[in-house]
């Protein structure tokens, strides 16, 4: 009993010491995290008309983003590499990882199918869904007209496009199909 | 407590309250945190509806009023009159009235020979232009589940339909409703 009573200030003192440092470093995260991350900011969507948009940033996502919809559901059996090519160059470099993974299994059946895709966005078609200063996301409504051997058919997907703003330029960094 | 007469204790608890409020106020005011809006929320498969991002602007008080208004398009064969007001709540009059039109002529007698209950989701939704502060055209993602047919729950939601549509909201004494609603059309842009 008579030892306890020391070592209790002890073990508090230990414990305090130890929250301290654990504070300190959460702290310091917290400050790398404001010095290395650049301010995000809500932005106005652009006002897409049927007659175009303004050459801005928000005005370029949806440019971006309608570029993307068209570029990723127009390939042509005859030109599937260049194709797909142009939809790697549109987006960030994780974006493409994925894509590649998809991408042969839709080289393959276009070829063998002998097929071309075309997308079209149609009138009021894009809408932006979010923007910040540095990301967007943009629904993209394509009307895909697929054509094998004369016979043609259309059908309509539901995509949801992320875009990075990386050196000024919007890339894809997500593709989904709202299906 | 005798333990705060220790000068290297009171020191060290002074220095943990420092340090908690410093990271309080670090985190509360983090970039990417407080100054922009939150991005959108799916509905998921538990029910849970779709929270539409803040966007600045007209056009993010129209997208979240309209996120709200679509889903009244649902309706129930065992209530058609609640139905077609719950969603003509929510419309101009003018759109109200072709509304109630074609509820009339299309909807209400195929909910009752059915016997259907039809849910509207939504999974997606943005601006695509305002004009000035009081008119927004807004792209909605809509699907129709079938929960109920023939009078009887369906053991999975049945989709039926899985539209684009275009949304025209108009902002009325400070509310805004919905004026007009039309599938994307197969028609690109000039």
């Amino acid at each position: 009993m008579e030892d306890s009573a020391p070592a209790r200030p002890r073990l508090l003192v230990g414990l305090l010491v130890g929250l301290l440092v654990l504070l300190v470093a959460v702290a310091g995260i917290l400050l790398h995290d404001r010095r290395s991350v650049p301010g995000v900011e809500a932005r106005r969507p652009a006002d897409v008309g049927a007659r175009g948009w303004g050459d801005d940033a928000p005005g370029r996502a949806v440019l971006a983003a309608r570029t993307a919809a068209e570029t990723y559901f127009s390939v042509d059996h005859r030109t599937v590499r260049a194709d797909m090519d142009r939809m790697r160059a549109l987006g960030t470099p994780a974006f493409d990882d994925a894509y590649d993974t998809g991408a042969r299994r839709l080289a393959a059946r276009v070829t063998d199918q002998q097929l071309t895709l075309v997308g079209q966005v149609p009138a009021d078609g894009a809408a932006t869904e979010y923007l910040t200063s540095t990301r967007a996301r943009v629904l993209v409504t394509v009307a895909v007209t697929t054509s094998r051997a004369g016979a043609s058919r259309t059908g309509d997907f539901r995509t949801r496009i992320g875009l990075d703003l990386v050196d000024g330029d919007w890339l894809v960094s997500s593709f989904d199909e709202v299906a | 407590m005798p333990v705060l007469g220790d000068r290297r204790v009171l020191l060290l608890l002074v220095g943990v309250v420092a340090a908690s409020v410093l990271c309080v106020v670090l985190a509360a005011t983090r970039p990417g945190v407080a100054d922009a809006g939150g991005p959108p929320t799916p509905a998921d498969a538990d029910g849970a509806a779709y929270v539409p991002a803040d966007l600045v602007g007209p056009g993010g008080g129209a997208v979240a009023a309209a996120v709200e208004a679509l889903p009244t398009l649902g309706y129930d064969h065992r209530d058609l009159p609640g139905s077609l007001e719950a969603a003509t709540l929510t419309m101009t009059p003018r759109f109200a009235r072709t509304f109630t039109r074609y509820f009339r002529q299309s909807i209400r007698p195929r909910a009752a020979q059915r016997r259907e209950v039809v849910r509207a989701v939504v999974r997606g939704a943005g601006v695509v232009r305002t004009r000035g502060d009081d008119r927004a055209l807004c792209l909605v993602y809509l699907d129709q589940l079938l929960d109920r047919e023939r009078g009887r729950a369906l053991a999975e939601p049945r989709l039926v339909a899985a539209d684009s549509v275009r949304v025209l909201m108009v902002r009325r004494d400070g509310r805004w409703l919905v004026d007009g609603v039309s599938a994307v059309a197969r028609r690109a842009d000039p």
